[in-house]
C-alpha cells in the first residue's frame, strides 16, 4: 500500500474510531489508541521468538530497506517481570552477523550481546538463545550491536514490571520511542563524514550571517568571534554530525506526517515512557501546554520533578506522568540542532491534532564547549601546549542550587558553570583536535540551545534517586580518569587519544570493588557514554540519592564523575552511544574479575 | 461610549479578581510574581475548600484510616473513599513512606490549581484546616464535615507528588 | 607428621589460590572485533576539471588527487596539468606520496614527482605538508629535489566563502619557486610564477559541483625574462568553467 493510500486510510479509519492493522511494518502498540495494545510478554515458560530480517520500508514516497525484528520498525515491545527468568530465541535471517544487546539490563557477561566482547555474534541462519534472570524494573530498550544495523531499524522498547507495586499511580501508559531513519547507506554516510567534515551540516555560517552579526553586535565583536573560531579551526554550528538533511525523525516508527497518536480519557493520569533509540540524534522533548512530571530516568525511580521540557540523549529513557485536559496536545521532539523534528499527538479522541510549534533557531557552540575560560577577548587561543596540570578541586560546589525544587534565579549557561579542573600538557596526539583547558561541571545546565528556553528544563542536578542504591554511600577505593577525544576534521573518535584498535588493554576491575570514573570531554560535542553490565551512579551533589543511570551525557568541555560496583565478573563494553562515534573508535571494555556477588531470589 | 467600555472593563476585572480570591488563594504575598516563595511565606492563611468545612472530632460519626506512602511512596491506601453528605468524618492518617507527605481535601480543579502554586513557590508552608502534613512515621488526625454532594479528591500537594499520582477519589453521596 | 605436612600443604595451596585468583578471560580473537575503527578506503577528488579561455588559446586544465588508506597513514596520488588546445607546451605532473598524520590538521607527505611536461621530463623527490591552516586556509606546500640536483618548491592555498549553504566562492593562490635556474625548461631562478583565481561553485550535491571563475597568472623574475625572450605572454587572464567531483 503506498504512503498516500495509507495516510488516507489511517485518517478515515481513525475518524470511524477503528484502528485496524493497516500496516505490515508498524507494530500494534505504535498505533495504540485506547489501552496498551499488543505486546510480547516473556518470562518463565513463555519464550520470546525474535527474527531479524531485511524488510522493505516505504513512506513519503521513498523506498528503503530496514533491518527489522519480527518484521516491524521498531521491533516488538518486550514485557518482562522483575524476578522472573526470561528466555529469548533470536534467529538471524540476514546475510551478515547480528546481535541483540539488552540496553541497561544487568545480565551475565555472555548474555550482554556485544560481538567480540560478550560472544561471537549471531551468524546468518543461526538461532541464539538468550536466557537470564531479570533483576530490575522500569523502561528499557534493546538493539543490535553489529555494524550499523541500529541505524536501519534494529531497535525496540522493553518494559519490566516491578515485582511489587509501583510507587507512582497512573491510569494509562504509552511508549514514546524516538528514533532516526535514513534511506541512505549508513556505511557510506560514515565514510562521507571522514572525507568531508560537516558533510551533513547545512546550517553553517555564511557571509550573510557575518554581515547580520556585524549589524546586530557591531563589527568588532563579529570579527573577533570569527577570528576566535577560525584560529581554532572549529565550526560553532557543528551540533550533530548527521542532521535532518539525511535523517527522518520517527516517533514510534512514524514520521511527522503520519502523526502517531495516543488516546486518553479526560481526567486520567498518563505515563509516557520516552526512549531515545536514535543512532545519531539527541532530542528536546516538550508537550506545549502540558507540564511533565519526571518519575524515572533510565528505568530507575526518581523523586518526581515537574518540568516543561527535557533533553534526551541517545540511549537514555525518561518516564513522565502527565494529566492532560480534554483537548489535543502535540508531543514534540525537536532534533537538538533544530534541523528537524518528530511529533505525535496526545488526544481524547482519534483524528485530533494540535498545532505543531515551529522549529526554534539553531543553537551555536560556545566558548564553554571549547573548554575556554574567557567569554571574549584576548587570544584565548586553544593552547595546544597545555598548561600546568592541576588537581581537581575537592569538594567543589557543582553549581549547587540549594533546595530541591527551588528554581534557579537565572538559567545556567556554559560560562556560569564552575571550572573544576584544568587540563595538563598531554594533548592526546594527532587523533585529537583540542583539549578542554578549563574543565567545567555542567550538570546544572539543561543542554545546548535550552539555556534561554523560557520555561523549566530538566537538568542532571534535578535527578535524585527515590531509593538510595545499596552501595550509594560507599566511598570508592579506586579512581580512573578517561578523556573523551576526537578529531572533528577527520572524524576520528577515541578515548585518551586512542581508538579501540589502538587501546592496549581493557580496564581491569574486580567484583565488589567500588570504582570512580571521571570523564573529561576534550571535544566540543556531547557524548552519551554507556557502560554495560552495571549502573553508573552520577555524582551530581545528591549524596546517597545520586541517580543510577546506564547512559550519561557528558557535555562539551565537561568534567563529571560516577561510581559503580560490578557484582558479576565478565567483559563489559563501555562506549559512546553515538553510533558513528562508536564505530570510529570511541569504545573500550571493562574486564571484571572475581566471584559473582549476586544471588538470585 | 468609551467611558462605558472602560467601566465595563473595570467591573469585569474586579469580578475576576474577586472570583480568583474566592477560589481559595492564600492570603498574603502568595500570588506575587517576584522572588522565591520561601521569603514571602511563613504566613498561614485560611484556605477555603470546596469539599465542605472543618468539623470537630467530637461530632465525627465515622473514622477512616488513611495510610500515606502505601502501597508505593506516592500513593494512598485506600485509593477510594465514599462518604455521605452532611457527615462529619475523622480521618486518622499515618505516613508509612520515606518522605514527608500531606493529605489535602478539595475538588479536582482546586487541588490542581493549588499544586501548580506549590510548584511555582516551593518551600511554601501552609497550614489549612483542609490539609494535614506528616513527616515519615508520624500520625495525625483531620476532622471534616462534608456539606456538598459530588466528586472530590484527597491529594498530597508536595511538589511533584500530586503529579506523580498521589491522589485518591473522595465520593460524597 | 605426614598428616600435619599434608594439612599445611593444603592450607598453603588454598592461600596461594585465593591470593592469585584467575582473572576473567579476555574475549578470544575468533570472536572478532566489536567495532571496525580502522577502515581502509579510497578517496578521489577531481578538484578542478576545467576549460580555460584566454587570449590566444583555450586550455584544458586538471587538478586531481586521491588517496587510499586509514586515518593515520595514506598512499596519496596527485596530478595536475594544462593541455594547450593548440597542442604546444602545457604542463603535466604526477606525484606519489606516503602521507602520515603528524598533527590534528596536517599530513606530512614524502614521495616522488614525475614531471612529464614541459620537456625535458624530470623526476624529483618530494617532501611536503598538506592540511588546514588556522583561519580555514587549505594549504598544500611541497619541496622538490630533482635528478639534476635542483631544488624547487610549490605552494597552494585556497579558502571557501559560503555565500549560501551550497554556493561557495573560492579564492586561490598558487606560486612556485626554484633555487636555481633551469633554462632548458624555461625556469628562472627565484619565484617563478603566481596564479590568483576566483571560482564560484554550486554544490548540487556535496560530491558534485559545477563552477565558473576567473584566473590571473603572471610569470616572475627570471622565468618572466625567459618567457619574454621566447615571445610569450608574461601575464595571462582567463575565464574558466569546470566541475568539482569527489567520491
Amino acid at each position: 500500500m503506498s504512503v498516500m493510500d495509507r495516510r488516507r486510510f489511517m485518517q478515515s479509519s481513525a475518524a470511524l474510531g477503528l484502528l485496524s492493522a493497516w500496516s505490515q511494518l508498524l507494530p500494534p502498540y505504535a498505533r495504540a489508541a485506547l489501552g496498551p495494545g499488543a505486546e510480547m510478554r516473556v518470562g518463565g515458560d513463555r519464550i520470546g521468538e525474535l527474527v531479524i530480517a531485511r524488510t522493505p520500508l516505504e513512506f513519503g514516497g521513498r523506498r528503503g530497506s530496514a533491518v527489522t525484528i519480527n518484521g516491524t520498525v521498531p521491533g516488538p515491545l518486550l514485557r518482562f517481570r522483575e524476578g522472573e527468568t526470561v528466555t529469548l530465541r533470536v534467529t538471524n535471517r540476514l546475510e551478515e552477523d547480528t546481535s541483540i544487546h539488552w540496553h541497561g539490563l544487568l545480565v551475565p557477561s555472555d548474555q550482554d550481546g556485544v560481538p567480540g566482547i560478550s560472544f561471537p555474534g549471531i551468524k546468518p541462519g543461526e538461532t541464539f538463545t538468550y536466557r537470564y534472570p531479570v533483576r530490575q524494573s522500569g523502561t528499557y530498550w534493546y538493539h543490535s550491536h553489529s555494524a550499523f544495523q541500529e541505524q536501519l531499524g534494529h531497535y525496540a522498547p522493553m518494559i519490566i514490571d516491578p515485582a511489587g507495586r509501583e510507587p507512582f499511580a497512573y491510569d494509562r501508559e504509552h511508549v514514546v520511542l524516538l528514533s532516526d531513519w535514513t534511506f541512505g547507506d549508513p556505511h557510506r554516510m560514515f565514510l562521507n563524514l571522514k572525507k568531508q567534515a560537516g558533510f551533513f551540516n547545512f546550517q553553517q555560517r555564511t557571509v550573510g550571517d557575518f554581515f547580520r552579526d556585524a549589524r546586530e553586535q557591531g563589527w568588532r565583536a563579529a570579527w573577533q568571534d570569527r577570528q576566535m573560531w577560525g584560529e581554532m579551526r572549529m565550526d560553532p554550528t557543528d551540533v550533530l554530525d548527521v542532521t535532518g538533511a539525511a535523517l527522518t525523525y520517527l516517533m514510534n516508527g512514524m514520521p511527522p506526517e503520519l502523526n502517531w497518536s495516543a488516546l486518553f480519557k479526560p481526567g486520567e493520569r498518563v505515563r509516557l515512557r520516552f526512549i531515545n533509540s536514535a543512532a545519531a540524534t539527541f532530542f528536546n522533548v516538550r508537550i506545549p501546554g502540558l507540564p511533565m512530571t519526571v518519575i524515572q530516568a533510565d528505568g530507575q525511580n526518581l523523586m518526581p520533578v515537574t518540568v516543561e521540557e527535557f533533553q534526551i540523549g541517545i540511549a537514555e529513557t525518561y518516564d513522565v506522568v502527565v494529566r492532560p485536559d480534554e483537548r489535543a496536545y502535540t508531543v514534540f521532539a525537536e532534533a537538538m540542532d533544530r534541523s528537524g523534528y518528530a511529533r505525535g499527538t496526545l488526544a481524547p479522541r482519534p483524528g485530533m491534532s494540535a498545532p505543531v510549534p515551529p522549529l526554534r533557531k539553531r543553537p551555536l557552540r560556545s566558548m564553554a564547549d571549547m573548554g575556554m575560560e574567557m567569554d571574549h577577548g584576548a587570544h584565548g587561543a586553544m593552547n595546544m601546549q597545555g598548561g600546568q596540570a592541576q588537581k581537581p578541586m575537592p569538594g567543589m560546589d557543582h553549581g549547587g542550587h540549594g533546595t530541591h525544587g527551588a528554581q534557579p534565579m537565572k538559567p545556567m549557561t556554559g560560562m556560569q558553570s564552575p571550572i573544576v579542573a584544568r587540563h595538563g600538557p598531554d594533548t592526546h596526539g594527532p587523533g585529537n583536535t583540542s583539549v578542554a583547558m578549563a574543565q567545567r561541571s555542567r550538570l546544572g545546565e539543561p543542554g545546548i540551545g535550552l539555556e534561554q528556553a523560557g520555561h523549566r528544563v530538566l537538568t542532571y542536578m534535578d535527578l535524585k534517586a527515590l531509593e538510595p542504591g545499596p552501595d550509594a554511600s560507599r566511598r570508592p577505593t579506586r579512581e580512573i580518569e578517561l578523556h573523551l577525544t576526537g578529531n572533528m576534521e577527520l572524524f576520528i573518535w577515541s578515548i585518551d587519544g586512542k581508538k579501540f584498535s589502538e587501546a592496549p588493554e581493557p580496564i581491569r576491575v574486580r567484583t565488589g570493588e567500588r570504582v570512580r570514573v571521571t570523564l573529561v570531554n576534550d571535544t566540543m560535542m556531547e557524548h552519551p557514554m554507556h557502560q554495560h553490565g552495571v549502573f553508573m551512579e552520577l555524582d551530581n551533589g545528591a549524596g546517597a540519592q545520586k541517580p543510577r543511570k546506564h547512559t550519561i551525557i557528558v557535555k562539551a568541555g565537561e568534567r563529571l564523575s560516577y561510581d559503580f560496583t560490578y557484582d558479576e565478573p565478565g567483559n563489559f563494553a563501555f562506549h559512546c552511544h553515538v553510533l558513528f562515534h562508536m564505530e570510529a573508535g570511541m569504545f573500550r571494555f571493562f574486564n571484571v574479575s572475581g566471584p559473582s556477588l549476586w544471588k538470585e531470589g | 461610549m468609551k467611558r462605558m467600555r472602560e467601566l465595563l472593563l473595570l467591573a469585569t476585572a474586579a469580578a475576576f479578581v474577586h472570583g480568583a480570591q474566592a477560589a481559595g488563594e492564600h492570603a498574603g504575598g502568595h500570588g506575587s510574581a517576584d522572588g522565591h516563595g520561601k521569603r514571602q511565606h511563613g504566613q498561614s492563611g485560611a484556605h477555603a475548600s470546596r469539599a465542605g468545612e472543618p468539623g470537630s472530632a467530637a461530632q465525627a460519626k465515622r473514622t477512616i484510616d488513611v495510610v500515606m506512602g502505601e502501597p508505593g511512596e506516592f500513593r494512598f491506601a485506600p485509593e477510594r473513599i465514599e462518604v455521605k453528605a452532611g457527615e462529619t468524618v475523622l480521618f486518622r492518617a499515618r505516613n508509612a513512606g520515606k518522605l514527608a507527605h500531606e493529605m489535602v481535601l478539595g475538588d479536582a480543579a482546586e487541588l490542581k490549581a493549588h499544586a501548580e502554586e506549590m510548584r511555582k513557590h516551593p518551600g511554601m508552608v501552609h497550614k489549612d484546616a483542609s490539609s494535614l502534613m506528616l513527616e515519615p512515621g508520624r500520625s495525625g488526625e483531620l476532622a471534616w464535615k462534608f456539606t456538598k454532594v459530588g466528586e472530590f479528591e484527597y491529594g498530597c500537594l508536595v511538589p511533584g507528588h500530586y503529579e506523580a499520582g498521589m491522589v485518591g477519589k473522595l465520593l460524597v453521596k | 607428621m605426614k598428616a600435619l605436612a599434608a594439612a599445611l600443604a593444603t592450607l598453603l595451596f588454598a592461600a596461594s589460590a585465593a591470593a592469585q585468583e584467575k582473572p576473567f578471560p579476555l574475549p578470544p580473537r575468533e570472536w572478532g572485533e566489536p567495532v571496525m575503527d580502522q577502515p581502509v578506503f579510497p578517496f578521489l577528488l577531481l578538484d578542478r576539471i576545467e576549460r580555460r579561455w584566454q587570449k590566444g588559446n583555450d586550455l584544458r586544465v586538471w587538478d586531481v588527487q586521491g588517496w587510499v588508506g586509514g586515518d593515520y597513514n595514506k598512499l596519496w596520488l596527485k596530478s595536475e596539468g594544462k593541455d594547450e588546445a593548440g597542442g604546444r607546451t602545457g604542463q603535466a605532473d604526477i606525484e606519489a606520496l606516503y602521507a602520515r598524520l603528524i598533527s590534528p590538521f596536517w599530513y606530512l607527505q614524502a614521495g616522488v614527482r614525475y614531471e612529464e611536461r614541459p620537456s625535458p621530463s624530470r623526476t624529483s623527490l618530494a617532501l611536503g605538508v598538506q592540511g588546514l591552516a588556522p583561519y580555514w586556509f587549505k594549504v598544500d606546500a611541497t619541496l622538490y629535489l630533482n635528478e639534476k640536483g635542483k631544488a624547487s618548491a610549490r605552494f597552494e592555498a585556497e579558502y571557501d566563502f559560503l555565500l549560501t549553504q551550497r554556493l561557495i566562492l573560492q579564492p586561490l593562490l598558487e606560486t612556485s619557486f626554484a633555487a636555481s635556474a633551469e633554462p632548458e625548461r624555461s625556469v628562472g631562478r627565484g619565484f617563478n610564477d603566481l596564479e590568483l583565481a576566483l571560482r564560484l561553485r554550486y554544490e548540487i550535491r556535496r560530491q558534485f559541483a559545477p563552477y565558473i571563475g576567473v584566473t590571473w597568472s603572471r610569470k616572475l623574475g627570471g622565468t618572466a625574462d625567459l618567457a619574454r625572450a621566447a615571445g610569450e605572454d608574461v601575464t595571462e587572464r582567463a575565464i574558466v568553467a569546470g566541475v568539482r567531483i569527489w567520491f
